[in-house]
């Protein structure tokens, strides 16, 4: 800390980098457990309700819960946390990104490619994916959004399909999860024969509820009504509820100045990068408090209510 | 391969359709409805009728 407090008097952004960069690079540990640990949980569910354990409903509820805890793993994958940026580990990455996902039949390959472009160009209606749901008019129009912007003519397509177009990487790296695509397709269709009520329950409905729950937490809040650019993009807000029910996407502001700095680190970082977000202007940072770590941010009303 | 893959673009709503909801709407007609093993069959129509319209309405949020 005594290092980090030299920096304080000079804000320039060589100084912000020199403290930001104190805070990446390790393996978050922790999103390799709950990403194992909550397949493993929706797998024994699935077990449990067939074999008659547990009724539907409470498997249902189970699956609602792991269904919202499946993106977060493959999220900390795309920005290689789960390896500490270290290639031998990368398969980490990969594997532990793509079994979270398994839930929401989607091909980690095709989200990291995908997120990528909406860190790139967020709140660009023309290029960020996620514009549609991250800047949706309210909670409910994002939540929606956020299954619908996909339809083969929706306006998230449209913004892929240019850069398809444009970028033969990002074409190349959507070409890599298409094999994903078809076992999701025919794994939903065998269950679905021979379960179909609970491949209802246990799957279809938790993957659509969870994406929408990611439209309105991950997307809406943080972004809706903001502008372009890395200091400028995402605000500190609250819904009135601790933020650890929310993933901590109050903070997510940290997660858009720095991607390389993992999610269970950023409450520590903004307390020490406090003084630059201020000085950058960042939506709400006048407002952050000087202890977030264990700090549920309930009370940040004065960001989301003024900063709309 | 590719001929696999151009059916598979132009078609899978429909067989998603037919065979995934139309396999829960036969589950909801004999489990919720009671209806009989033939009249349940029906669901499979459904699904089918619903798979073809998400085709041409270009909704994959049925997938």
């Amino acid at each position: 800390m005594d290092q980090l407090g030299q920096h304080l008097s000079d804000l320039s952004i060589e100084a912000e980098r020199k403290v930001a960069i104190t805070f990446m690079g390790r393996i978050e540990w922790e999103m390799i457990v709950i990403g194992l640990g909550q397949f493993t949980l929706w797998i024994a569910t699935w077990v449990l309700v067939i074999v008659g354990t547990i009724p539907l409903y409470v498997g249902f509820l189970l699956a609602l819960f792991t269904a919202c805890n499946a993106y977060l793993p493959s999220h900390a994958g795309q920005h290689s946390h789960l390896s500490g940026g270290k290639k031998n580990l990368q398969w980490l990455d990969y594997w532990i990104g793509q079994i979270s996902l398994i839930q929401h039949t989607q091909p980690h390959e095709i989200l990291k490619a995908t997120h990528l472009k909406h860190h790139a160009h967020t709140n660009d209606p023309d290029n960020d994916p996620d514009f549609f749901h991250g800047n949706a008019k309210n909670w409910w129009e994002a939540a929606v959004s956020a299954n619908v912007a996909y339809n083969n003519d929706g306006p998230a397509m449209k913004v892929i399909s240019k850069h398809i177009e444009d970028d033969p990487k990002f074409k190349k790296a959507l070409e890599k999860g298409g094999s994903w695509v078809f076992l999701f397709f025919f794994a939903q269709i065998i269950l679905a024969i021979l379960y179909p009520i609970e491949t209802f329950l246990l799957w279809w409905v938790p993957k659509r509820f969870a994406a929408s729950y990611l439209g309105i937490v991950f997307s809406y809040y943080p972004h809706s009504g903001l502008d372009k650019g890395r200091y400028k993009n995402t605000r500190f807000w609250t819904n009135r509820m601790p933020r650890f029910l929310n993933h901590s996407m109050q903070i997510h502001t940290m997660h858009h100045m720095y991607p390389r700095i993992c999610h269970y680190d950023e409450a520590k970082a903004i307390e020490a990068l406090k003084p630059f977000m201020i000085e950058r202007g960042m939506p709400g940072a006048e407002y952050i408090p000087e202890k977030l770590r264990w700090n549920p941010v309930t009370y940040i009303k004065e960001v989301y209510f003024g900063g709309r | 391969m590719e001929s696999f893959n151009k059916f598979f673009e132009d078609w899978n709503l429909v067989l998603f359709g037919l065979l995934f909801w139309g396999s829960i709407f036969v589950a909801a007609l004999l489990y919720i409805f009671e209806a009989n093993m033939i009249v349940s069959l029906l669901g499979y129509a459904l699904g089918l009728a619903f798979g073809l319209l998400a085709k041409y309405r270009g909704w994959s949020w049925i997938n």
